[in-house]
């Protein structure tokens, strides 16, 4: 019933897309980058930062994140593209994206020249667009990483929306899949629900260490983080105390055995529910859950957004009517009857949230096998990498 | 209905409209008289709260009453407040 068809890799990895992308290894290279892929309907990656005047374990997760979305399961190939001089160049990008079991290539600016970085971009990725499959290779849920995320939160996201991804999450760990929540700060408050569910003593020591450096580093900046929460805005909207605003987030991560955490943009070793160390701001949130092999991201909305994602579907679930309305062309998932039938028919909430797990679900289902959603019809390529140090 | 009790085991309610003071509301079979104007979003008591008792929404306590609070009362920072200070390893069960 829950059969998939995609894209099975050489090393394993099932692919749900079969994107051919070109990767910027430093924000130098961002134009050229842009330019190969208006010529070629090619998809571009670009940040604003690079392996350059950044050191030590802020430099290896940059690395990391570029080299996890370069070999991403729904990536076929990637050309990566560069200046030169940057501390990681693309050579070296493209030759650990190759060792991962992905197709890759790269060209250096100061080595080509501009123009012909671009004439010669352009020849490699429509050779490479020669080569696609089509989509024929079996998977199921135990192939696929979800990753889930809240934004723009409101009153019906702790209500409806969080609630009922939370049911779709324990249904697909309990089919195989892998689920990745993150947003270490939203986790306050509610940290020992988390903590009590970790496989071992391992797992829940290394998620409380991870919470409270979380904290300790928002601190060392001057701040009371705890004091500050929660924010005048939650407080208009009902939220009385920082546990409520917490645990009305991590409904989304479901009930089921936490497996590990991972570092941000970091892939799972296992299967089941896993804690990605990554920051609440939904762009850098997003893409750190992807670069971390997320096929597909369930994200909530209360007021709305409508970001997505270069290499991954991002399915956008609202509860609010207002918002169903106002960014109908952004929002994959409508569950404002839910509300709508409690207040006038006295429907029974459990039961709304049941149909609601179904709806999710099903989309779910169509995306994996093809659906483009909302995020994918409007072009959305927001990539945003967390930084940890200074810059040199 | 409108209001949204979450779980079992919840001491207060969730409005999911403008409620006034002075409706009635029936949550579980039992009538419940609005003693505040209630925001949407916003919550009240369903149960007697006693000053230092727990506030329970989500199953789960998300805080401390203040002073006494009476079933049909508003619930919010004005008469609750957080327990939270600092990361937290293992809590009472509700």
């Amino acid at each position: 019933m829950y059969e998939i068809l995609g894209w099975r890799r050489e090393n394993g990895d099932f692919g749900i897309r079969n994107h051919v992308i070109v990767l910027s290894s430093v924000a130098c290279a961002n134009n050229a980058v842009l330019e190969i892929a208006r010529r070629t309907g090619a998809i571009p990656v670009i940040h604003n930062q690079g392996a350059c005047g950044m050191f030590s374990t802020d430099r290896e997760q940059f690395v990391r994140t570029i080299v996890n979305i370069g070999s991403h399961p729904n990536v076929a190939f990637t050309l990566v593209v560069g200046l030169g001089c940057e501390g990681v160049d693309a050579h070296k990008i493209a030759d650990m994206i190759s060792k991962r079991g992905r197709e890759a290539e790269s060209l250096l600016i100061q080595e080509e020249g501009l123009r012909k970085t671009i004439e010669k971009g352009v020849r490699i990725i429509e050779k490479a667009k020669e080569s696609l499959e089509p989509r024929k290779d079996r998977g199921s849920f135990e192939d696929l990483i979800i990753g889930v995320k809240c934004g723009a939160s409101d009153y019906s996201s702790g209500l409806v929306s969080n609630p009922v991804v939370g049911k779709v999450v324990d249904f697909m760990i309990d089919n195989g899949a892998t689920v990745m929540f993150g947003e270490r700060l939203e986790v306050v408050g509610a940290e020992h629900i988390i903590a009590k569910r970790a496989k071992n003593e391992e797992v829940r020591r290394d998620f409380l260490r991870r919470i409270k450096k979380a904290i300790d580093d928002v601190n060392k900046l001057g701040t009371d983080w705890i004091g500050s929460q929660p924010s005048m805005g939650n407080i208009m909207g009902g939220i009385s105390t920082i546990e409520e605003k917490s645990i009305g987030a991590i409904l989304k991560a479901g009930t089921r055995t936490l497996q590990g955490c991972v570092d941000y943009a970091e892939r799972p070793k296992g299967k089941g529910l896993y804690f990605m160390d990554a920051p609440g701001f939904d762009v850098q949130a997003v893409s750190g859950l992807v670069a971390g092999g997320s096929h597909i991201v369930l994200f909530t909305t209360g007021r709305g957004t409508y970001l997505g994602s270069p290499v991954s579907p991002v399915i956008k679930i609202t509860a609010n009517p207002v918002t169903v309305k106002k960014l109908y062309d952004a929002i994959d998932v409508d569950l404002s009857f839910v509300l709508l039938e409690v207040l006038e028919k006295d429907a029974d909430i459990n039961e709304l949230l049941e149909r609601g797990k179904k709806i999710l679900i099903e989309k779910i289902m169509k995306v994996a096998n093809g659906e483009l959603t909302r995020s994918e019809m409007n072009g959305n390529i927001e990539f945003s990498i967390e930084r940890i140090g200074p810059t040199a | 209905m409108k209001a949204i009790v979450i779980n079992e085991k919840d001491n207060v309610a969730t409005a999911i409209v403008d409620i006034k003071k002075g409706e009635k509301i029936v949550i579980k079979g039992r009538e419940i008289t609005l003693l505040d104007d209630i925001p949407m979003g916003h919550k009240f008591a369903i149960r007697e709260i006693k000053k230092g008792e727990p506030i329970i929404k989500y199953g789960e306590i998300i805080g401390i009453a203040k002073e006494d609070i009476k079933v049909g009362q508003y619930v919010h920072v004005h008469n609750i407040r957080s327990r939270y200070q600092g990361v937290r390893e293992v809590d009472i069960d509700v």
